[in-house]
């Protein structure tokens, strides 16, 4: 499993434990703290997973491109007589 | 991105472990406050996200302020970085907001001015990377979104003073003195823990958009 199924998962058994402990000492208001600080962790736990997949999708492009040209950019730009410096 | 640097493993690790120890003390350890009951304990999130989302913000302002002066795309890259990030905090904020204004309030929304402010502030930095996203040229881009990432920053001071300036719902800002130490110290706690996951997610969200960058000139390049 990936990385980021575990942590999906614990999440989800924290919020359901979370759940099941404001029920066992009455908690009050349980439904809005439960889904305040579930939101808060989704949220966080979304972006920064987004941003993983992001990276990697991006990444891949960058490599397709160097398989198809053979060489990068500025490799390129130096065969083809334009200065990096 | 497939290899992570020593700094964000670091920054990942501690800004988890931070979250965890934040969210345990908030919710189990700090006594439930003695008026609002537990539902206060929406504010050791709440609160945070609020000031991290201000912190955003302010970089977006100083790195825009320091691109239109010496036109360095490492300036605009790492504004547009902390701009995704703000909004994500803005956004959070409103939303844990709304969880707790209902059981308060009675009202999930009301245009209080504190609320309203905020409402615009995350309008604001939408429209920031809307803008950026319209945009091909990397320069234009980079200027135009300087220019609004400058100007956008005059909503935060009102958002701040809001509850000061107008008659508002929301409750004037708390001071150290005036809340117990048990509450301070878990806000520290999160405010500490949101913190750590700001500069986790900007290492992040600056090296994809350092690669993006790349990816955009070879795309340009080859086109």
């Amino acid at each position: 499993m990936r990385k980021s199924t575990w942590i999906i998962a614990v999440f989800a058994l924290a919020l359901i434990l979370l759940w099941v402990y404001g029920g066992r000492v009455a908690m009050e208001n349980r439904g809005f703290v439960v889904t305040g600080y579930g939101v808060t962790w989704g949220a966080l736990l979304w972006y920064a997973f987004r941003l993983e997949g992001r990276g990697r999708a991006t990444a891949r492009a960058i490599g397709s491109f160097e398989a198809i040209g053979g060489e990068d950019h500025e490799s390129r730009r130096v065969s083809e007589g334009h200065s990096v410096t | 991105m497939a290899s992570r640097t020593g700094v964000e493993r670091f920054l990942g690790g501690a800004a988890g472990l931070t979250m965890l120890a934040g969210s345990i003390v908030g919710l189990f350890v700090v006594p439930a406050d003695a008026a609002q009951g537990n539902v206060q304990r929406l504010m050791y999130v709440h609160v945070p996200a609020a000031w991290l989302a201000f912190l955003a913000f302010f970089v977006v302002f100083v790195m825009s302020a320091l691109y239109l002066v010496q036109r360095d795309a490492r300036w605009d890259r790492v504004a547009a970085s902390s701009a995704e990030i703000g909004v994500v905090f803005t956004a959070l904020t409103l939303l844990l907001g709304m969880m707790w204004g209902k059981p308060t309030w009675g009202v999930w929304w009301t245009w209080d001015p504190r609320l309203t402010t905020t409402a615009i502030l995350l309008a604001i930095y939408v429209g920031y990377l809307a803008l950026r996203s319209f945009a091909d040229d990397a320069d234009k881009r980079a200027r135009w979104s300087s220019i609004v990432g400058v100007i956008g920053f005059a909503n935060v001071p009102i958002v701040y003073m809001s509850v000061t300036w107008w008659r508002t719902l929301h409750q004037p800002p708390s001071s150290p003195r005036s809340v117990s130490p048990d509450i301070l110290w878990t806000l520290m706690l999160n405010l500490a823990a949101f913190t750590l996951v700001y500069a986790y997610l900007m290492v992040r969200r600056v090296r994809l958009e350092r690669l993006e960058g790349e990816l955009e000139k070879r795309m340009a390049y080859n086109a």
